[in-house]
């Protein structure tokens, strides 16, 4: 199981909007594709799987987190 | 390969494949560090290399063992490519003390002399003007060392990279401007800066060579840098080295690169170096496909290794002290000293006549005597001038291009001191005035004062800074900037009021671990006093009692400390007896004297003629209120300068910095 959490989008941002997902709860992902991202003061940031697996989202699209948070998960 | 390319650049097959490492080293760490960003696991300010993997690999694997580099942030590629092993450095880029630099320095703090390693910079350009010390101290010492600068086409447009250029074709230093030419200055084309396409064209201007090589081109790089590592050596002077690139990445990691041209920047990525690289040794028959796979491989778990373990070591609680240790050598240093150092006594026989400027010409004679580490850079200060003020006078005739006078190119002069002091040498460097101070800065604030504790002490910067404070001179000739100096921390500050504390002083300076400024005036530059003859030292941190009373305390140094005798034995006539102390040294500040003094008087005034506001005075104002209130008698007075710039109109001037008779005047109402 990998955790997925909010990045950080730079050293001065402490929180971050997920923009969307771009696969859907329970899909089959690869490593390396988008899987979601996110917006700070300076620019979109496309998040990559970071392995293989299948995606559990934990996080709502359109919501503000923190850096750190846990949005999700690949089992 | 074919055997023309052999012999043109002598780049073999064993070269190559180093070269295929350090660049697969590179791309995998890069992917792996990017990954656990992604994913949360990390989170620092990453600067990415994507697409310039190639130069940096191929110049360590041409440049010697003993050769040195120095790097701005972007500098991955050049630090793993050199050997510091990717632990150390993605320790030090987040701060974890796992770190080649204990985690104090962060990206911008990669540094390890023994792998030649000797400072990465976050202030793009002044990477050049401290190569330019290095390789003085490598000229000075005919070690053969060839120093390499590395810095992004942004770069070159800052003044500080010209300096350099400037000092390293007058006077022949071994040393190479290797430019990485990505395209982008942070999200600015090139074409958004730059008139000249190729950016080695700048070095025409210097007359040194400057090619443009493509990054991509093993060959092309190693014959460029060949070139340019044997003209080094052979004491011909420097070369600059362009490797063009795209950058493949934005300028950070997370900048998702919009301004890019998305076209281009899609078609540049399917022409990506790394694997074309990679196809190239297959075609050419350099290696086979097994081997290239090995290679990889064996990166791949170097890389998931070094990564897992910052990731997964936890950072142990910080020790106490840990904060402040590395700021200077002595780990228990702070700027207002609780204990005086011990001293030997300044000798009582044979005195003469003399001026402070005889005493900087002794005290500089006496170092460089004993030291062929002591070296001295500034405007004019080889013979015959000897100096504008005639402090280095006869010193070049004696010591030869040990005191060379430089270009007028403050950020020049003050890199070169730092980067020569990073080598061992003890530079000192002359700031005619002290108003040329911000020019300067940046050489004594982001580099000098922070090096040792970027590095956790693995560096130091022994080298001092002279500097002449004018006297009605005008806003830009007359300035106090003490106060910037010591709110710096690193930097050791001093300011003496006679010769024979100047040149105690000033042998002080030149022996100190640590950066040091002395600062003096024009005001006390051309008075005669006695002097001791011969060597001796003043310990920095030690104030001199110039005249005991009971009924307060004057706190001066520099030229005001003439202002507090007389104002002292103005007040003596009208029945008050003042104590004058000479602070001498300003960090550190000896506490114990001046807390010796005060609790006796419970009365303070201090005077000098920095800016008041924010002055030295506020600060030693509020170490007295800390330390003896309820003790003292009367709030602690300052005469300082106003708050404005030091006019050159007479009378304002008077009003500026009111001197004499505000202190009497201070003392008078603190009695009543």
């Amino acid at each position: 199981m990998t955790e997925l959490r909010i990045p950080a989008a730079g050293d001065a941002v402490t929180e971050v909007q997920l923009v969307e997902w771009t696969k859907v709860d329970g899909a089959a992902v690869t490593e390396g594709e988008v899987i979601y991202s996110v917006e700070s003061d300076k620019s979109v940031l496309e998040i990559e799987a970071p392995t293989s697996g299948t995606l559990a989202i934990l996080a709502q699209a359109g919501e503000v987190y923190e850096v750190g948070h846990l949005v999700g998960r690949i089992d | 390969m074919t055997t023309a390319a052999l012999e043109r650049t002598g780049l073999g097959t064993d070269s190559l494949k180093t070269i295929y490492r350090k660049v697969a080293l590179i791309r995998a760490a890069e992917q792996g560090i990017s990954k656990q960003l992604r994913g949360g696991k990390l989170a620092f300010s990453f600067y990415p290399v994507t697409g310039q993997e190639l130069a940096p690999a191929v110049l360590t694997e041409r440049l010697g063992p003993d050769d040195q580099m120095v790097t701005i942030y972007r500098n991955m590629a050049d630090v793993l490519a050199r050997g510091l092993p990717l632990r150390e450095m993605l320790g030090e880029f987040v701060g974890h003390p796992a770190g080649v630099c204990g985690g104090k320095g962060g990206g911008m703090g990669v540094a390890k002399p023994e792998l030649g390693l000797m400072m990465s910079t976050g202030i793009v350009g002044s990477s050049s003007t401290i190569g330019i010390g290095l390789a003085l101290a490598s000229q000075l010492r005919l070690d053969g060392k060839v120093v390499t600068v590395s810095f992004g086409d942004g770069a070159t447009s800052i003044g500080s990279v010209h300096e350099a250029m400037v000092f390293a074709s007058l006077w022949k230093l071994p040393i190479i401007f290797v430019c990485h030419n990505n395209g982008w200055a942070e999200s600015t084309p090139l074409s958004g800066y730059s008139v000249l396409e190729k950016l080695a064209e700048r070095a025409a201007g210097y007359r040194m060579p400057g090619v443009t090589v493509s990054g991509r081109d093993p060959h092309a790089l190693a014959e460029a840098f060949d070139a340019a590592i044997a003209r080094a050596r052979a004491g011909e002077g420097p070369s600059f080295v362009e490797s063009i690139t795209y950058r493949l990445c934005g300028h950070y990691f997370a900048d998702s690169g919009a301004y890019m041209d998305q076209a281009l920047w899609a078609e540049e990525k399917a022409n990506d170096p790394v694997p074309a690289l990679r196809q190239h040794l297959l075609d050419e028959g350099t290696a086979a496909e097994a081997e290239l796979a090995a290679i990889d491989a064996e990166v791949a778990e170097e890389v998931a290794r070094d990564i897992a373990f910052i990731v997964e070591t936890p950072v142990a609680p910080v020790t106490n002290g840990a904060v402040t240790s590395d700021v200077y050598q002595d780990a228990a240093f702070t700027p207002i000293a609780r204990t005086r150092p011990k001293s030997d006594p300044v000798p009582t026989g044979p005195m003469r006549k003399a001026t402070m400027r005889d005493a900087f010409n002794e005290a500089l004679d006496i170092a460089m005597a004993a030291d062929r580490n002591v070296i001295m850079l500034g405007e004019d200060i080889a013979d015959p001038a000897g100096g504008v003020v005639g402090i280095s006078r006869g010193l070049s005739t004696k010591y030869g291009d040990r005191v060379r006078s430089t270009p007028i190119a403050e950020q020049g002069i003050f890199g070169a001191c730092v980067g020569a002091a990073l080598a061992g040498m003890r530079p000192v460097g002359e700031l005619l005035m002290m108003d040329f101070l911000p020019v300067a800065m940046d050489a004594m604030v982001n580099h000098a004062a922070k090096a040792r504790y970027m590095t956790a002490g693995r560096l130091s910067v022994p080298m001092t800074m002279m500097t002449l404070v004018g006297a009605g001179n005008g806003p830009q000739h007359s300035q106090s900037s003490e106060a910037w100096l010591m709110h710096t921390p690193g930097i050791k500050v001093c300011y003496p009021s006679n010769p024979a504390d100047a040149k105690g002083l000033l042998l002080s300076c030149i022996e100190d671990p640590d950066p040091c400024v002395f600062i003096h005036s024009m005001l006390n530059l051309f008075g005669t006093a006695e002097m001791p003859e011969g060597e001796y030292r003043i310990p920095l941190g030690l104030a001199a009692v110039r005249r005991e009373g009971k009924d307060v305390t004057i706190l001066a140094y520099g030229p005001t400390v003439a202002d507090a005798i007389k104002a002292g034995d103005q007040l003596a006539e009208t029945g008050i007896e003042a104590e004058v102390i000479d602070l001498r040294s300003l960090v550190p500040l000896d506490g114990e004297t001046i807390l010796e003094s005060v609790g006796k008087t419970g009365r303070c005034i201090v005077a000098h003629r920095a800016t008041e506001f924010l002055g030295p005075g506020a600060e030693i104002a509020a170490f007295l209120h800390t330390e003896l209130f309820g003790k003292l008698k009367a709030p602690v007075a300052r005469v300082g300068g106003a708050y404005a710039p030091v006019p050159k109109h007479s009378g304002l001037l008077a009003q500026h910095y009111r001197g004499v008779a505000a202190i009497v005047q201070a003392a008078q109402d603190m009695m009543k």
